[in-house]
């Protein structure tokens, strides 16, 4: 306890301090323009951290980077309908028809509030449990990651809207869409129609920006002729009373233990996170058809649980040098370029480095609200400014940002496309959010079945004889019946 | 000292304006951060701290299908030396696992750098003590011992390698994935041994896994306590290296430009220092040299019989047929409600046709900065500029805000993508 005190006494010196805001506000601001992400913003400023003589100075700036960087997605996602980040997909649902309600303030305020005790959540773990946790994930094997994500996937059924038919015909076709490319789990091209450039798939972002803000902008387009609305756009809201605060304490714990989890998990990221916590928080609602519809509860699950992920992630990599996600992998391969070597023995042989990630991904939690709190204030104009204005800007934002990604048209065409997609079904009042679900994660559930299925000798069985595996598969089924069981016994409105 | 002086040379030819003259674009098949990322960033910045190429090097991720769409770019490039692509061996195991069509022989190699081997490691606690121990199992237990790889990946085509040399043995390949999944297999006991570059290892070894074999001739220096697995009497080499690829037809002499630039830059210290950080012997090869490797490569790789691994079930097929049907329902019911509450379009609104107007601009815009007509500066003026006046329906106090909007799109977002991330925009 005492190198943690030092560690945070170190990091409240000037030049550290300076770093870590530096790297929090880049992140902010990287995470809110879809196209740039964390990964891209700590790969190329992991170059420039060779020259500090200091490996701690280093994983300061870059861990305020990764804490920025998955906040900085609810700003675009809440105000534009634009996913800044995939992780931010969830709150896309609930921040931005609470944005065009008049709320644009509250709906970031609760965001960034969800953020921050997220964030907390989980550095709580990461200071306390690191080990014991770590050693516990290993435990899992395939066929356990399959029941998860497929218990995730059964999620789908209990976030639709009004109709559970269309609900689960969206999530069908997001997992349909989610087919083509390279097979997840034997790596052999499917489904291409001869188009090589399908092998890949089609890309997480692009298929977002697609669904959520190319639909968005047509709509916006027809409804331009509309007199200058009515509502008014302020900040107002946006700091919590008391009050909020006890009626969501319990939705932010457990959505951060969600996130929490799953960001322990390899392989598995903070999409995916946000998706389980909106998913949990719509389940145990009392008023689960706000959800959708500019829900309070749907922010802060989606946010408290992104940013939980993080320091999740970290618990892994702190403990047994394993890294939980891609923005872990650099941050291991900057210790590594700095001499050290990650593991459990970084512990031991280099306790000031573990005790300043620590300390920096708790201070740089505090940085990140007040940034975003501070600029609320000044983004909310946005909702003001004229659509003729917004419109092209947005759109111009959409194709630089599917395209940077993975540096190709073809990710272009694909946004294009999947806004049609998104605009037609939205148009016939099939729900976006089980689509996303599906296509997310149906890859993931498929690579994990066939890793189990190739390692069983073709046994099915294990699904049912490993107790987590089948503890999950229990919980898909209740998942399942619930809103069924609910719907049958709630007279119809 | 000759080939030093071969790089001044050519050195001083590139300064009289000829190749290059202009940004080289290094295509990295993998996302930034990864392993193949930070090396060639590495490589970048020796390159243009010491000045070897008179033009700024590129760096271009495109990831995806097992590096199969970045090295795909490259092989159809122009052969002009300014597209260029750096690939370990995958660019070989990829043709032989059938993720391509193509393999090295499509492209013209400039370079090899770089010298990492493979290492066979199982779980710490595991019974087997040496290679031959658990060769010997997994003949006795044929299809037993689960191998977790990388399917179709070189680690794959390792344990392949493995059991040609020992008749008779059979490992049970299972998808992993990278590094870190494979440790995760091993620490949980979900696979009984498994492959990682030494570089892996030694970060990973604390973590409770224990190597039984090092893929190489002689031992490592590195880790000289690994037996090798010629001493083991199981002859299988795996080192993994850097090439670095031209698109097939590029003039050999820029191929030597770019052939002395990198061999500069590996005989920075810098660049040695970064090498050692990650285990990895700072070799450099070229010419004769360079083609025996990739030769000997090929001929490992396609010696190796990929076994089919489990059937899998046809997921795609399933839920197509399930979409269908569901599909069928939707249709139906959302025809019932339409007909009750049919809102028709007014098609001859102002938004409407607005509406169509900007979808049509949109596409436009796209098509011209996939064909490359106009850069993207010019381009992106022009629609925020054209998307602004259709929806002002014109007006002429609009025209001189939406300008600067426009500018500040088009200047701000090109310098911000490219100048401060070096991304390539269209």
């Amino acid at each position: 306890m005492t190198d943690l005190a030092a560690a945070f006494e170190r990091l409240l010196m000037p030049w550290p301090f300076c770093l870590m805001l530096i790297g929090v506000v880049l992140g902010v601001m990287v995470g809110a323009v879809p196209g740039l992400t964390g990964a891209m913003l700590i790969a190329l400023t992991l170059p420039l951290t060779y020259t500090m003589s200091d490996p701690a100075d280093a994983m300061i700036l870059l861990v305020s980077m990764y804490v920025g960087s998955i906040s900085g997605g609810l700003i675009s996602a809440t105000l534009l309908r634009m996913p800044g980040t995939p992780a931010s997909i969830m709150t896309t649902l609930d921040g931005h028809p609470m944005a065009v309600n008049g709320q644009p303030g509250r709906a970031l305020g609760l965001g960034v509030a969800a953020s921050f005790v997220g964030g907390l959540i989980s550095w709580i773990f990461l200071v306390l449990l690191s080990k014991p946790i770590a050693d516990l994930s290993t435990h899992l094997g395939a066929f356990d990651f399959f029941s998860l994500t497929f218990m995730a996937l059964m999620l789908i059924a209990s976030v639709t809207g009004n109709s559970l038919s269309r609900g689960v015909f969206s999530g069908l076709l997001g997992v349909l869409a989610s087919q083509p490319g390279v097979h997840p789990a034997t790596g052999d091209p499917r489904m291409t129609l001869g188009f090589r450039e399908l092998d890949a798939g089609f890309q997480l972002l692009p298929v977002l920006i697609g669904l959520f803000a190319v639909s968005q902008l047509v709509r916006e387009v027809l409804r331009i002729d509309e007199q200058a609305e009515t509502t008014q756009y302020d900040s107002s809201g946006m700091w919590l009373g008391a009050k909020d605060w006890v009626t969501h304490a319990f939705n932010l714990v457990r959505s951060s233990l969600i996130g929490v989890w799953v960001g322990i998990l390899p392989g598995v990221g903070a999409n995916i996170g946000s998706i389980m916590a909106y998913s949990a928080a719509k389940g145990m609602s009392k008023t689960p058809e706000k959800f959708g519809h500019g829900s309070e509860e749907g922010i802060i699950a989606s946010e408290a649980a992104n940013n939980a992920t993080v320091g999740g992630a970290l618990i892994p990599l702190v403990a047994l040098g394993i890294p939980g996600s891609v923005i872990d992998a650099i941050l291991l391969g900057a210790l590594v370029l700095h001499g050290l070597t990650p593991g459990p023995l970084l512990f031991r042989d280099n306790p000031e480095v573990v005790y300043t990630i620590m300390a920096t991904a708790f201070v740089a939690n505090f940085a990140m609200a007040v940034f975003m709190l501070v600029s609320i204030r000044y983004l909310t104009k946005l909702m003001t400014a004229p659509r003729a204005y917004l419109v092209p800007v947005i759109s111009v934002c959409c194709v630089v940002g599917s395209y940077a990604q993975n540096n190709r048209m073809f990710d272009v065409w694909v946004m294009l496309a999947f806004g049609a997609v998104g605009f037609t079904m939205e148009s016939i009042k099939i729900p976006l959010a089980p689509f996303v679900i599906g296509f997310i994660l149906a890859p993931i559930a498929e690579e994990n079945l066939g890793a189990g299925l190739q390692a069983s000798g073709g046994s099915y069985l294990p699904i049912l004889t490993s107790p987590i595996s089948l503890f999950f598969c229990l919980l898909a089924a209740g998942l399942l019946i619930w809103p069924i069981f609910r719907r049958i016994r709630s007279p119809r409105r | 000292m000759l080939l030093l002086s071969i790089g001044v040379v050519s050195l001083a030819a590139t300064a009289r304006g000829e190749y290059p003259d202009r940004p080289i674009q290094l295509i990295v098949p993998f996302g930034p951060g990864g392993g193949t990322d930070t090396y060639a960033r590495a490589l970048k910045q020796a390159i243009e701290d010491h000045e070897l190429l008179p033009q700024p090097l590129v760096i271009v991720n495109v990831p995806g299908a097992g590096a199969t769409i970045g090295s795909r770019r490259v092989k159809n490039a122009e052969p002009d030396g300014y597209t260029l692509l750096l690939l370990h061996e995958a660019i070989v195991t990829a043709k032989y696992s059938g993720q391509a069509d193509y393999g090295s022989e499509a492209f013209e190699p400039i370079a090899g750098t770089g010298r990492i081997g493979l290492v066979i490691a199982v779980a710490e606690k595991s019974r087997y003590r040496s290679l031959p121990e658990l060769l010997d199992d997994a003949k006795e237990r044929p299809d037993r011992l689960v191998f977790a790889a990388n399917i179709g990946a070189p680690v794959h085509f390792v344990g392949g390698m493995l059991e040609k040399h020992w008749p008779g043995a059979r490992f049970r390949f299972t998808q992993s994935g990278g590094g870190e999944k494979r440790l995760h297999d091993l620490l949980g006991r979900h696979a009984a041994v498994s492959a990682f570059s030494l570089e892996e290892y030694l970060r990973y070894e604390s973590a409770g896994i224990r190597a039984i074999a090092y893929c190489d001739e002689v031992r490592s220096p590195d880790a000289p306590e690994i037996p090798t697995t010629f001493e083991q009497g199981i002859p299988v080499q795996h080192i993994n290296m850097q090439f670095w690829w031209a698109p097939k037809g590029t003039p050999q002499d820029r191929i030597d430009v770019f052939a002395n630039a990198l061999q500069r830059a590996m005989q920075n210290e810098d660049v040695i220092e970064r090498m050692k950080s990650i285990h990895c012997e700072p070799v450099f090869i070229r010419g004769e040299a360079m083609q025996k490797e990739i030769a000997a490569r090929q001929a490992a790789v396609s010696a190796v019989e990929l076994r089919e691994t489990q059937e899998l079930p046809n997921v795609p097929l399933y839920v197509g047929i399930v979409t269908g049907l569901l599909g069928a329902v939707v249709c139906v019911q959302t025809l019932r409600e339409s007909t009750s509450s049919a809102r028709r379009i007014d098609w001859s609104a102002y938004c409407v046709r607005a509406a169509i107007a900007v979808i049509g601009v949109t596409i436009l815009y796209a098509a011209l900065l996939s064909a490359g007509i106009a850069g993207f500066t010019v381009a992106t003026f022009c629609y925020v500029m054209q998307i602004g006046v259709i929806l002002t329906r014109r007006q002429a106090k609009h025209l001189l805000p939406l300008a600067i909007v426009a500018l500040a799109m088009s200047l701000g977002l090109s310098s911000v993508f490219t100048k401060f991330f070096s991304l390539v925009l269209p």
